[in-house]
């Protein structure tokens, strides 16, 4: 159903993870890492994060001064039947290079707001030229973070119904860079509805042509595809600012 | 100051003045909706007015015998005035930026719901053709809205 394709990872991270003060630690993934896949047709659930540099907590749960003036905005669509979730991360006014001693510099934490956690799920970092930085895709698990401080992956045994069990509050969202290594910027999941927004009853549509621009498909036409993939093309959608 | 949650919407353009209600996520995942078509609801989860993130409201298009309280939402283009009140009394002015349909099967979740760093807007209500069989619009039709400088 979807195409698979091994997941790539930074070989610039790769370099900075080892003189990074936990890289003794990392290397222990094992071989069944996330791989990147395309977008499911459904979600089950979805969050956002505004992330800030005033919500950042280093591993002794200090908090710590991010990078001033950057902010980062995430969106995380999960699929927990299928163990997917799709990213769409942009980071403005972060500078520097990423650092971590994870695979990545970029990840979900389980963590509260203001206390430190352990990182479950690492993402691509994002990646352009100026003050922004963007990210997008979708992995699907089971998901390693390349840090085991204790000898297993903090990513072994996560699920994405963790996140779905709490509406995500329990989970926070950043990126690390060599600057700012607990975090540049820094937010928690906060849930958003998925789909549509069924806002009709049809009242409209049965007096079609009156006020409203709600128009009725007729019974034997609403099972038609044909139909509604014309109705599709002559929306004015933005797909692509979409995945 | 935290910002205020929004208690009130008005959009002289097409003749709405409402109070809010709160909407949250149904089980199913999806905006809850009002369960009164003569009413404009909010999405708690979102931002507030005066504050970062999209600030959504959310309106019925129609009941099952007419026209309700977002019929004219359609009508609205950019340039025109919202104003929503909040419960600490301030109110924000936003004027419509633009306005695009959806596919409810598609939906933009990201480009409306997803976080921004400043005060957005979002009007949500239904639009497109009706699929009886569904008992539901197959479209969205939402309006963008920022702060009026």
């Amino acid at each position: 159903m979807t195409t698979q394709k091994t997941h790539r990872r930074s070989t610039r991270l790769a370099a900075l993870a080892v003189a990074a003060p936990l890289a003794v630690m990392a290397g222990a993934a094992p071989a069944s890492a996330e791989t990147e896949v395309d977008r499911p047709d459904t979600f089950t659930s979805a969050y956002t994060v505004m992330a800030t540099p005033d919500t950042i907590i280093n591993n002794d749960g200090e908090a710590v001064p991010g990078q001033d003036g950057a902010t980062g905005t995430f969106t995380f669509m999960v699929n927990s039947d299928e163990e997917i979730i799709c990213y769409d991360i942009t980071l403005e006014g972060v500078t520097g290079e990423y650092e971590s001693p994870a695979k990545t510099a970029t990840h979900i934490h389980e963590a509260t707001a203001g206390n430190p956690g352990p990182p479950r799920i690492s993402f691509p970092n994002p990646t352009g030229e100026g003050d922004t930085r963007t990210s997008s895709g979708c992995l699907q698990g089971p998901f390693t973070t390349g840090l085991a401080p204790e000898g297993t992956d903090t990513g072994d045994g996560f699920t994405l119904a963790q996140i779905e069990a709490d509406g995500g509050s329990g989970f926070s969202a950043d990126t690390h860079t060599a600057e700012f290594a607990a975090g540049a910027v820094r937010g928690q999941l906060q849930e958003i509805p998925v789909g549509g927004v069924d806002t009709g009853a049809g009242g409209l549509a049965t007096a079609a042509g009156e006020s409203g621009s709600g128009t009725a498909v007729l019974p034997l036409a609403a099972t038609s595809l044909g139909l509604l993939a014309a109705a599709g093309v002559m929306l004015r959608r933005r797909v692509g600012a979409l995945r | 100051m935290a910002p205020a949650d929004p208690t009130a919407v008005t959009i002289p353009a097409i003749g709405v003045d409402e109070q809010l209600i709160d909407l949250g996520i149904a089980a199913s995942g999806e905006l809850d909706v009002p369960a009164d078509a003569a009413r404009v609801g909010w999405f708690t989860g979102g931002g507030r007015p005066g504050g970062p993130g999209p600030t959504v409201l959310v309106g019925h298009l129609d009941s099952a015998t007419g026209p309700a309280v977002f019929a004219d939402l359609p009508d609205l283009v950019a340039g025109d005035e919202v104003t929503v009140t909040t419960e600490a009394g301030t109110t924000v002015t936003y004027a419509v930026t633009r306005t695009e349909d959806f596919l409810q099967a598609d939906f933009p979740t990201a480009a409306v719901f997803g976080a921004t760093a400043g005060d957005q807007l979002r009007l949500i209500t239904c639009t497109g053709p009706y699929d009886r069989a569904a008992g539901r619009y197959t479209e969205n039709r939402v309006v963008f809205a920022e702060p009026v400088a």
